[in-house]
């Protein structure tokens, strides 16, 4: 069953959180990869970043939040 | 008790801000919060730039109103061609906001349209109702600058007057210590790298000046009545910089030519130069009278030419020829600044003269703005139609537009440093609304609120580096309170709003890439391209005896070459000051000054090359010499070519490649020279010849310099893919 988060008595909807959740973990792993110089390895990483948080978000989702 | 500067500022917009909400609720006219932003967009340092910015945002909405109700009556049924036109209309308004005339005027014409065809569309208004919208904004924006207008001018008033007056005076002491670095690098006294530090603070400070003087003229009775004498000196003073950066460009001889021997009046005359100077600036501080210019001639000493080769020759004259050129326009300067302080109504005419308009049809920057703030308001228009229940709904079109006119004015601008400003205003916007608001309940109350956030945000903000988080600030607080008379209390209205802007950042950050990287390391590299293309065609080009491009298409080609070579500089400035040190190894604050300023150099040689390639020579000259200067010019061309491509190459490289044509045209002339009578060779074309040569020079010296400075950055790197 998806669970909805409750914030001081306002709900938020699971997708919202994973969503979130998804941006945070791709912004952390574009930062790693830039510090360790493997970003040149991707042919575009703007759409590379964008990738990554659509896999993170929906990984997040499955796994972890089970929206 | 003193207040201080800020804090009278912050109280007086406060001020202006509460008067506005209160006389629009008292009035009874709906959508107060476009008055409060109207205070909050205008409330500026001085009067002067307050009131020149007020006239211009009112001036928009007018244009953005009539803009607004003719797409309306055009095309509201037809939601395709009104993208389209819509789309046309804010493409062109952000293309002239490029421009130097009335950018916020352009700015304020797309919001304002954007602003009524999204309300009306949301609300679905009639044509009525529309028309009533359109007229209530105006009315508003009128409120909300007017009140301000009367509040900066009967409420500690301040302005532009005197901090003109200290800003001119700043100038003219910073051109006189840039001068002063200039003849001691010279005259072999110091390093060239010890002139850097002055042309920055003399950038600054004219760049001060130009924007002081536009508020003066309209706050300053004295500067009103002698705008047209301003204006000349504003010119004299551009000249005069663009002048020094050249004779600093050419300092790399000083060694060579050993100047205090071969010139013995360059030390009188960098005195006379700095006495002029610093009479300019006394003129500027309290009006003294000044002394006559004294004539100081620089003539070469008559054995000073023995012993130098014929580049070195062609070096002294093209020095003495800019020495002469800051001569003429340190006298203007004192005769112009005199006229003003004597209030003298002719304008001289300017003695030397002045660089070509760069105005073009074209600026590529100016359509990447267009083609990025399109592709970010047409996604939002897609996510609004497309998407069930979007938070924001059609405001988030709204928000798009008003953010991407802020990004295309600051297109260094990364979104991330725009996430800290607006979750901190959705915050405390947020918590007035719902914590404190509903607990008022008269306007003392909500004025005292407004007065509070308001009064918070400015003298928090109050530095300039803040303006953009002063702005969100109050910007956020007057569209999520949404102040009305009959106030409501929407828990989802808020919370929308505050959802759609993470949106409207994740849509900017995407569209951020349509159709160039953001990343400054890759603009860069961009512009350093167009640069290098612009220096090759100019190259190639050249024109010969005064003759300029027949065809249309030609001439349009170098007036826009001819820009590129004027302002992509100033924009290589603008980007470098983004740079990462960490993405762009070398990058360090200093190098990418060395950097910028060798360009600079370069384009100064450049035009210099243009103007001397202009004038007449010599018919025996141009029939052995010319293959050769071809050659040369060939030689330039490829290797500008070749920097477009890899903008570091080794400098022996370019030293070794340069230097193969240099020594082979010695050598003809020194033949050609040996064999020319006194009939066939004239003192004014041995001259031109000279100063042709001294700028051939010139522009080879800084390719070398350009080398040096730019191999201290690793530019493999800046290639690199990275996460922006």
């Amino acid at each position: 069953m998806p669970r909805e988060f409750a914030i001081g008595g306002v709900y938020l909807p699971p997708l919202l959180v994973a969503a979130c959740l998804g941006v945070c973990a791709a912004l952390v792993t574009a930062r790693l990869l830039n510090r360790y110089r493997l970003s040149r390895v991707f042919f575009y990483p703007p759409l590379a970043l964008l990738s990554l948080m659509i896999i993170y978000s929906l990984l997040i989702g499955t796994f972890i939040i089970k929206t | 008790m003193a207040v201080s500067t800020t804090s009278k500022e912050a109280i007086k917009t406060a001020l202006a801000t509460v008067i506005a909400y209160g006389l629009a609720l008292q009035l009874n006219w709906d959508k107060p919060k476009w008055a409060a932003l109207a205070v909050a967009m205008v409330s500026l340092a001085t009067i002067g730039q307050s009131l020149n910015k007020a006239a211009m945002r009112m001036l928009g909405t007018l244009v953005g109103m009539a803009a607004a109700l003719a797409l309306i009556a055009c095309c509201a049924q037809l939601r395709w061609l009104f993208m389209l036109l819509f789309g046309v209309w804010l493409g062109y308004c952000v293309y002239m906001m490029g421009g130097a005339k009335h950018p916020y005027t352009w700015q304020m014409s797309g919001l304002v349209a954007t602003i009524i065809c999204m309300e009306a569309g949301g609300a679905g208004l009639s044509s009525r109702e529309v028309f009533n919208l359109a007229v209530l904004r105006g009315q508003e924006t009128g409120l909300g600058v007017l009140v301000y207008c009367l509040i900066a001018v009967f409420l500690w008033p301040s302005g532009s007057g005197a901090q003109f007056n200290a800003a001119a005076a700043g100038l003219a002491g910073a051109q006189r210590r840039l001068a002063g670095a200039c003849f001691k690098a010279l005259e072999g006294a110091a390093q060239v790298g010890a002139v850097g530090a002055p042309q920055r603070e003399e950038s600054r400070l004219k760049a001060r000046f130009d924007e002081l003087l536009t508020a003066a003229e309209t706050d300053d009775y004295a500067v009103a009545e002698q705008r047209s004498q301003w204006r000349h000196y504003q010119r004299l003073a551009t000249q005069l910089g663009e002048a020094l950066a050249r004779l600093r460009a050419g300092s790399g001889d000083a060694p060579f030519l050993h100047l205090t021997r071969t010139l013995p009046a360059l030390p009188a005359f960098a005195a006379e130069l700095d006495a002029r100077l610093a009479q300019a600036e006394r003129l500027l501080e309290n009006g003294t009278p000044a002394r006559g210019a004294t004539t100081i001639a620089l003539v070469a000493r008559p054995s000073a030419h023995s012993g130098l080769s014929h580049f070195h020759r062609a070096a002294l004259a093209v020095t003495q020829s800019r020495l002469q050129d800051l001569d003429r326009l340190t006298r203007d300067i004192l005769a112009c600044l005199w006229s003003i302080k004597h209030h003298a109504a002719s304008v001289l005419p300017l003695s030397v003269a002045p660089s070509p308009s760069t105005s073009t049809p074209i600026d590529p920057d100016r359509a990447v703005s267009v083609v990025r703030l399109l592709a970010l308001v047409w996604l939002a228009f897609m996510a609004l139609i497309y998407v069930d229940d979007l938070p924001g709904g059609n405001a988030v079109v709204t928000m798009s537009c008003a953010l991407g006119l802020v990004l295309a004015t600051n297109p260094q601008l990364p979104i991330r440093r725009l996430v800290a400003p607006v979750t901190l205003s959705v915050i405390v916007a947020c918590g007035c609304y719902f914590l404190i608001m509903p607990r008022l309940s008269g306007f003392a109350g909500l004025a005292s609120l407004i007065f509070a956030v308001t009064f918070a945000f400015c003298r928090l903000c109050a530095a300039p580096q803040h303006a953009m988080g002063r702005a969100t600030g109050l910007a956020m607080f007057a569209l999520i309170t949404a102040i009305e008379n009959r106030q409501s209390y929407s828990f989802s209205q808020a919370v929308n709003i505050a959802m759609a802007w993470p949106l409207v950042l994740l849509l900017a950050a995407v569209t951020a890439h349509i159709p160039v990287s953001p990343l400054p390391e890759k603009a860069l590299l961009r512009l350093l391209r167009r640069y290098f293309c612009s220096c090759a065609y100019l190259t190639s080009h050249l024109p010969r005896g005064g003759r300029s491009p027949i065809r249309r298409w030609r001439r349009w080609q170098w007036a826009f070459h001819r820009h590129e070579l004027a302002t992509l500089p100033g924009k290589l400035r603008g980007w470098s000051a983004f740079v990462d040190p960490a993405a762009l190894p070398g990058a360090t604050p200093p190098a990418l000054q060395a950097w910028v300023g060798s360009v600079q150099a370069l384009s100064g040689c450049m035009g210099e090359l243009l103007r001397e390639y202009d004038k007449p020579q010599a018919a025996l000259l141009l029939s052995a010499l010319g293959a050769d200067v071809n050659a040369w010019r060939i030689a330039v061309q490829r290797r500008f070519g070749e920097l477009a491509e890899c903008p570091a190459p080794p400098p022996r490289q370019v030293r070794d490649s340069l230097a193969a044509h240099t020594e082979h045209l010695e050598k003809h002339i020194e033949a050609t020279l040996r064999q020319a009578t006194v009939d066939q060779l004239s003192a004014l074309e041995r001259e031109n010849f000279y100063c042709l040569l001294g700028a051939c020079r010139a522009v080879s010296q800084a390719l070398l310099d350009y080398a040096a400075c730019a191999a201290a950055i690793d530019w493999a790197r800046a290639r690199e893919g990275r996460f922006a």
